[in-house]
């Protein structure tokens, strides 16, 4: 499409709008005028309508009291046929019973009915007669509209109650032949409405065609035949003939147009010659650009066999890297087969679980303890099995993995096996946890193996005394009652050596007796309060003779202020001490030995000093061990003087009830100084 | 010459002490069981000054013989010492509970040093001044 047809074309659309708008606007304002119409009409009538009836219906009405007065009615008989007299054709007339609301004989007019309906005049009545009113009206005015769809029939009733006769007379009409006229004018409206609206578009479509006419007229002349010219130069340069004017003279832009469009045809002409020039000199560069591009490709390829090589070294690499990882993967696997092996070996029950307690891995141990066939699949299944009270193990686990912590429950009765279970979370390198080892030991075995242990104790402390009891009682009884009769040396000897050896013998047993009850933990502590002083002295009393044998003093160093009350076990603290002072006594030869008192913290510290020959630095360690005499080398041990378990057993009680024992200096040849602490009462 | 009572099953012990209350100028029954002890009591008579018995012995134990002494009103005035060598705590207890006025594990004590705590307890006896209060050294009884 030429520019032309482009100008032509826009106009005449232009000028359609502004018709079309134009149009419609008129059009709007003739449907509004009309509805204005309408509604005044309407109003107008229904205001005639009603003037009417009124005359109308007082007439009707007049006439019954005019009637009613003159001729005096006593029964509503003599009422109804001056109705009937006065009845006109006008209108319609109901009478009515004012007691039931029904309608009297000869006077329902089929028409009335329709006008309004029954219930509808029922309940007005019964309203009205209720508000003690003679006269009424009752209408739907308010109803009707005066446009096409309406559908009700204006009408209206006047109601008079004869309170004498006990009849109500309703007098009403419609205004039916009112609506055709209505529609007769909106017709009338329409036909004016649609003249005007073509005669409109009639006057407007003329004035566009001859504005567009001239339009079209004044652009050809002033635009198109000044561009048609220089198109056509256009295509002449174009095809490449630069010599060519365009002649236009006017003085307008197209002349200025023209003028410039030669100008630059010249400037064209210079610069074209300018430009082959440029050429020549351009192509000769690009040769030598060429020549040296072909230069660099060469090294290029050079590079790339380089680069080719170096990715064949580095494919070789990489292979090998992968037999690598093969050999590696094979490795783990055999060490993984190892590991499986282990587990699968171990008579521990064994599982790993993950972090929702999903069996992962297990031996078949932990089904033989647990005697179950199946295979577990859950820790929930194993607090089943083993009905485990209070917290599932699942939740044990969880809490534990937060306090990082062990399960450890030990003793499970599982029907007659006793079992200990261990639950332990792992995490992984970087402290996440990734679930759980559970390991299930059955220590039935052990379990019984204690108990014949126990009975073993209590069947040696029984039956080792009583014989040893005879031997030293005899021993005994021999040496004091019957001395005079054993006259010879070396009998009197041998039976003091075996006296000893029955003391010695029992005082083993004894100790042996206790250091298993120790270890066992089969040892009740009776605390009770009081005074370490009386305690200390009962001590030096019992172990005076032994001091005075070896020409020892025995002393307690008197504190200056009265010693705090004691709450632990009065009978132990005595053994304790009993047994400190006791190997004083046995390891000085000469010089003394003192017991005094210290308050540290909230403890009372008792302190037993000897001038004894002192323990070396080596032996300080070997101290408070089993079997270990408070004396010297282990080697070098005077089996005379003890068991080697009186310091064991003291430390073990001492620390027991929440005190602690020690040696608290010791230089060889001067003498030890040996301490226990026990608590004060707060 | 007072008279003493013992109930002992093992004869070395029973000779043992037989002999060692001999010298000291006592008399002294004997029974090897428990049921033999209840009947030679019952048929005493003096009445023994003291009564040592056994725990561990045939028949009848020494806490039943106890325990059946009490309830006899010929026997009850008679003091009890249980001499044994069963050396747990809660059996000492247990004894001294049913009434016996000691309670001694034999390896611990020298015939010699049980006459002396017989004399005692039948010098209280003989002056009606009841029995002297004695107390078991925790060193001779074990725990159990």
């Amino acid at each position: 499409m030429n520019i032309n047809k482009k100008i032509i074309s826009f106009l005449i659309l232009s000028v359609l709008t502004v018709s079309i708008v134009f149009t419609f606007n008129s059009i709007s304002t003739l449907s509004k005028n009309q509805a204005d119409n309408i509604d005044l009409f309407k109003k107008e009538f229904l205001e005639l309508s009603r003037e009417l009836f009124n005359k109308d219906y007082n007439l009707f009405f007049d006439n019954i009291d005019f009637q009613n007065n003159n001729k005096s009615p006593k029964n509503n008989k003599q009422l109804l046929d001056f109705i009937t007299k006065t009845y006109s054709k006008s209108g319609d007339v109901i009478v009515m019973n004012i007691s039931d609301g029904q309608v009297t004989d000869g006077f329902s007019n089929s028409k009335m009915t329709t006008l309004f309906d029954k219930s509808i005049i029922d309940g007005y009545l019964k309203e009205n007669i209720l508000n003690q009113k003679t006269d009424f009206d009752l209408d739907n005015f308010d109803k009707f509209s005066a446009d096409k769809t309406n559908t009700v029939i204006p009408s209206k009733v006047h109601f008079r109650i004869y309170n004498d006769s006990g009849i109500i007379v309703g007098y009403g009409q419609d205004f039916v032949t009112a609506k055709i006229r209505i529609e007769f004018i909106e017709r009338q409206n329409v036909i004016l409405f649609k003249s005007q609206f073509y005669l409109a578009i009639g006057i407007f479509v003329g004035i566009t065609l001859l504005i567009t006419l001239l339009m079209i007229f004044i652009m050809r002349s002033i635009i198109i035949k000044p561009l048609q010219k220089i198109s056509a130069a256009v295509d002449v340069i174009t095809k490449g003939d630069l010599t060519k004017n365009v002649d236009i003279k006017s003085k307008d832009e197209f002349g200025y147009l023209a003028e410039s469009f030669n100008i630059m045809t010249g400037r064209l002409k210079e610069s074209y010659a300018y430009l082959e020039d440029k050429v020549k000199e351009r192509t000769s560069e690009l040769d030598i650009k060429v020549k040296e591009i072909t230069q660099n490709n060469i090294e290029l390829e050079n590079n790339k066999i380089v680069i080719q090589n170096l990715l064949e070294d580095f494919e070789e690499e990489k292979n090998n890297a992968e037999k690598l990882v093969v050999i590696r993967t094979k490795e783990l696997s055999d060490e993984k087969a190892r590991l499986l092996a282990s587990i699968n070996s171990l008579t521990m029950g064994f599982a790993i679980v993950d972090i929702k307690g999903n069996f992962m891995i297990n031996n078949p141990s932990i089904l033989y303890i647990l005697d179950v066939l199946e295979n577990i699949k859950s820790l929930d299944e194993i607090s089943t099995i083993l009905d485990i009270k209070g917290e599932s193990l699942l939740k044990r686990l969880e809490k534990c993995i937060v306090d990082k912590c062990i399960i450890e429950m030990s003793e499970l009765m599982f029907g007659k096996k006793y079992l200990r279970l261990f639950l332990t979370p792992v995490f992984s390198s970087d402290s996440v946890c990734i679930g759980g080892v559970l390991l299930i030991e059955d220590i039935t075995e052990a379990k019984v193996l204690e108990r014949s242990r126990d009975e073993f104790f209590a069947v040696a402390s029984h039956e080792l005394r009583t014989p040893l009891t005879a031997i030293r009682g005899n021993t005994e009884m021999i040496l004091t009652d019957y001395k005079d009769k054993v006259n010879d040396s070396d009998v009197k000897e041998m039976l003091t050596d075996i006296d000893e050896a029955s003391v010695r013998l029992i005082g083993i047993v004894n100790d042996f007796l206790e250091v298993s009850r120790l270890e066992q933990g089969n040892i009740s502590i009776k605390n009770t309060k009081f005074d370490m002083l009386n305690v200390t002295e009962k001590v030096i009393a019992s172990l005076n003779n032994e001091a005075e044998k070896k020409k020892l003093s025995l002393k307690i160093i008197t504190p200056k202020k009265s010693l705090p009350e004691i709450y632990s076990d009065k009978d132990k603290i005595e053994e304790v001490l009993f047994n400190l002072v006791g190997n004083s006594i046995k390891f000085t030869e000469s010089g003394s030995i003192s017991i005094s008192f210290e308050t540290v913290d909230n403890k009372l510290k008792v302190l037993v000093s000897d001038t004894g020959k002192g323990i070396s630095l080596k032996n300080e360690s070997l101290l408070f061990r089993k079997f270990q005499p408070a004396g010297d080398d282990i080697l070098v041990r005077d089996v005379t003087k003890s068991t080697g378990l009186g310091l064991y057993i003291s430390k073990m009680m001492i620390e027991k009830m929440g005190g602690n024992i020690g040696l608290e200096k010791s230089e060889q040849g001067v003498g030890s100084v040996f301490f226990f602490t026990i608590p004060i009462v707060s | 010459m007072p008279t003493l009572f013992l109930a002992e099953d093992d004869p070395l012990m029973s000779r043992m002490y037989e002999r060692a209350f001999k010298l000291n100028g006592f008399d002294l029954k004997i029974s090897f069981d428990g049921e033999d002890a209840i009947n030679t009591l019952k048929s005493m008579n003096p009445k023994p000054i003291v009564a040592l018995v056994d725990v561990m012995m045939p028949k009848k134990s020494g806490f039943d013989v106890l325990r059946e002494m009490k309830q006899d009103e010929s026997l009850k005035n008679i003091p009890v010492i249980l001499l044994t060598n069963l050396a747990g705590e809660k059996d000492a207890e247990k004894g001294l509970e049913l009434g016996a006025v000691l309670y001694l594990v034999k390896s611990q004590y020298s015939p010699k040093e049980i006459v002396t705590k017989v004399k005692e307890i039948s010098a209280g006896y003989e002056r009606k001044e009841g029995i002297p209060e004695v107390k078991v050294s925790i060193k001779n009884i074990e725990e159990k």
